[in-house]
């Protein structure tokens, strides 16, 4: 019996173990050679450990000439700004949709559904035009109104999902100890949401953070440009500078980790919490 | 109240007479190529300022962009009637920008300039900016693919001596064939993705007297003997280089160069600081590109043009930038490959490379590509054509003549709407 038990751990573990090697070496390698000098980055054979570990690579993505610092924070601003947005157009579109009953409600529910199957590069040519005709071209707001398009839909429908999972009932009490229904949804659903909407906003901000087509499309300043975008900086022609575009790969996904690293109770929790009724 | 009036009349005069004035000024969007070294960015904020001195009313306003993402931007900026007044294109968009009527032809231009004329740059950059006998644009920087690059240790430990690196295309083989090893090899051959593999098999098939259009670009001739002995020699060196062509990009055969897995390797003159950096204890030199026993060494030109778009509103100005950035003074000090005007090029050699001769006699004999708007296309068709020839689908001669009747319709097809 006891047997058993260790055989079925050593299996477990041995398939984590594996799962963990394919998912994190690719990050190894690249943590590895945003480390290494030129001349250790091509060897043959390869080596993971840095025999001459530096910052150079570092130094120079965040150096004279190299705007990736702007970069960063036009990333951070235009994604917090798209998410902030779309958090306060879906909450309360989403608690309509979980709530109120009104004609063609099913309906418009399953356009939104439907607007998510078009692919970015069918609607980016009418939203340029767009864009254009509005002199938008080439601002942030341009890039958020874009990104509205695709996240409000899916923040819309994820919020549904944990609005559902709240006992009518809650609110029915409240307006009968005399809260308006404004006054339930805000002081009693919203709060209960909250992991919901914790875990809406991460997401939200992950695809606007990685987001490529519309940056690539809607801004031509250099000033004005996201990371996805910037990080095509250490690619030349027939080159590719790998040292810096490793070590601003390995910068790009650090933002990421860390609102992981805070959110993954909420993540993981929220996310199958809103499964259920989704 | 009164006092008011006028000072709001006086205010109100002063804001529109500045409006006035600031609307004098001519503004020029000029769209570059990202560049890395901050030397270069340098180097091009005061020409830019040198430029501004010198035509005060004229304001230019730069947008760069890394390679990768330049192409897409120009053609939807230009597909949606937005394109910059003034940017640089790769030798082999300007056809396409030319037929989609993107940019404007620039004889009249050139006939009355004192410093744009053809002698002035390299002959086959210039010719790239041909399209149905008028020019559009003015090459700005040039590279050539390729010389031969080579590991001095090599040629020592196979007993050959590294001062007399090979000329022809036997002595390349026979000299790499005594270099490889199980662990060695003499050369890396590469295919990938890109549109870098043409330049090579198009040296060969140059070099051997070959094209790969006729003279008015209406025909293909990759079916001839020139271009099918070229493409024997290629598919030869394959015994002389490691498995695993085919899916091979440049950057990973030139990694293997560097790494000191292989001998020699055909690149331009631009990989010199790479080597540098990534292999900086090797002893290596670089040569011509091999030559059949009685032909000439010929490479493929890469490279940039300046050219003017249709819908910029003043194309005398764009002009003056054009002139001003491709000046022998200037295109030196600006460019990161090799400058297209020849004198500039000489002392850009002589002060950033080393085998400074080597590369300007490459660069005078080299030539351009297919001068045809779906070069792309054409390009795809040369590539599959040479990946079914190493991967032994097919021989030499049928995979040169389904490329030709390919190619052949291709070219009937674009010239019976056009």
């Amino acid at each position: 019996m006891k047997r058993k038990i260790v055989g079925y751990y050593f299996i477990t573990y041995l398939l984590l173990a594996i799962l963990l090697i394919f998912v994190l070496f690719p990050f190894a390698v690249m943590l590895s050679m945003s480390l290494k000098a030129p001349d250790e980055q091509f060897t043959s054979p390869p080596y993971l450990i840095p025999h001459r570990p530096n910052l150079e690579n570092y130094f120079h993505v965040f150096g004279q000439g190299s705007m990736f610092a702007r970069y960063f924070m036009n990333s951070l601003l235009v994604a917090s700004g798209a998410t902030f947005i779309v958090l306060g157009v879906a909450i309360f579109s989403s608690y309509g949709y979980a709530r109120l009953l009104f004609p063609g409600r099913g309906f418009f529910l399953a356009l939104i559904l439907l607007s998510q199957l078009f692919p970015l590069a069918a609607i980016i040519v009418p939203l340029y035009r767009i864009m254009g005709a509005t002199k938008l071209i080439d601002s942030y707001i341009s890039l958020i109104i874009g990104y509205l398009t695709f996240s409000v839909p899916v923040g819309v429908w994820f919020l549904r999902g944990f609005f559902l999972s709240i006992p009518q009932e809650l609110e029915e009490a409240a307006m009968i100890d005399g809260c308006s229904r404004f006054q339930a949804f805000i002081r009693i659903v919203v709060p209960l949401v909250r992991p919901g909407i914790g875990a809406t906003a991460a997401y939200l901000f992950f695809i606007t953070w990685q987001e490529f087509m519309f940056a690539l499309t809607f801004i031509t300043s250099e000033s004005k440009r996201t990371l996805p975008v910037g990080i095509f900086d250490f690619v030349g022609q027939y080159e590719t500078n790998w040292g810096n575009l490793m070590a601003a790969s390995v910068l790009i996904c650090i933002p990421v980790f860390v609102l992981f690293l805070f959110l993954q109770q909420q993540l993981v929790g929220g996310l199958t919490q809103g499964a259920v009724k989704g | 109240m009164r006092t008011l009036w006028i000072w709001f009349l006086v205010v109100g005069m002063v804001l529109s007479l500045s409006v006035v004035g600031w609307a004098q000024k001519v503004t020029l969007n000029v769209w570059l190529m990202k560049q890395a070294e901050v030397e270069l960015i340098k180097a091009q904020e005061e020409a830019l300022k040198q430029f501004q001195e010198l035509y005060p009313d004229i304001e230019v306003r730069f947008a760069v962009f890394p390679y990768s993402e330049y192409r897409d931007k120009l053609l939807v900026a230009a597909a949606a009637g937005n394109p910059p007044e003034v940017s640089v294109v790769d030798q082999i968009w300007n056809p396409e920008f030319a037929a989609a009527d993107f940019i404007i032809p620039l004889d009249e231009y050139v006939a009355q300039s004192q410093s744009v004329k053809k002698e002035n740059y390299f002959s086959g950059a210039w010719d790239s900016a041909q399209f149905q006998g008028k020019l559009y644009g003015v090459p700005f920087d040039v590279g050539v693919w390729a010389l031969n690059y080579y590991n001095k240790d090599f040629f020592r430990r196979a007993g050959l001596d590294p001062e007399k690196p090979p000329v022809t295309w036997d002595e390349f083989y026979e000299m790499g064939a005594k270099m490889t090893t199980a662990e060695q090899w003499g050369t890396a051959l590469w295919v990938g993705k890109g549109d870098a593999i043409q330049c090579i098999t198009d040296a060969l098939i140059f070099s051997n007297g070959g094209s790969v259009l006729n003279e008015d670009f209406t025909r293909c001739v990759l079916d001839q003997p020139p271009a099918i002995e070229a493409m024997t020699f290629f598919k030869r060196l394959q015994s002389i280089n490691p498995a695993g062509e085919v899916a091979r990009t440049e950057e990973d055969s030139f990694q293997l160069f560097t790494a000191g897995k292989i001998g020699m390797f055909w690149y331009g003159e631009w990989g010199q600081d790479t080597i540098n950096a990534r292999a900086p204890e090797m002893d290596w030199a670089c040569t011509n590109f091999p030559n059949p026993a009685d032909g000439k060494s010929i490479g493929t030109f890469g490279g940039w043009n300046m050219v003017i778009y249709r819908s910029a509103p003043n194309k005398d100005a764009a002009w003056k930038f054009i002139e001003f950035w491709t000046s022998r003074e200037v295109n030196e000090r600006v460019s990161s490959l090799t400058p297209a005007n020849i004198e500039a090029a000489k002392s850009f050699l002589q002060n950033k490379r080393k085998f400074s001769d080597v590369i300007f006699k490459q660069l005078t004999t080299a030539l351009y590509r297919p001068i045809f708007p779906k070069y792309p296309d054409l390009a795809e068709i040369q590539r599959n054509a040479t990946t079914a020839i190493l991967l032994g689908e097919k021989t030499v001669e049928e995979a040169l003549r389904d490329a030709t009747a390919e190619i052949n319709q291709l070219l009937e097809e674009y010239y019976a709407t056009h």
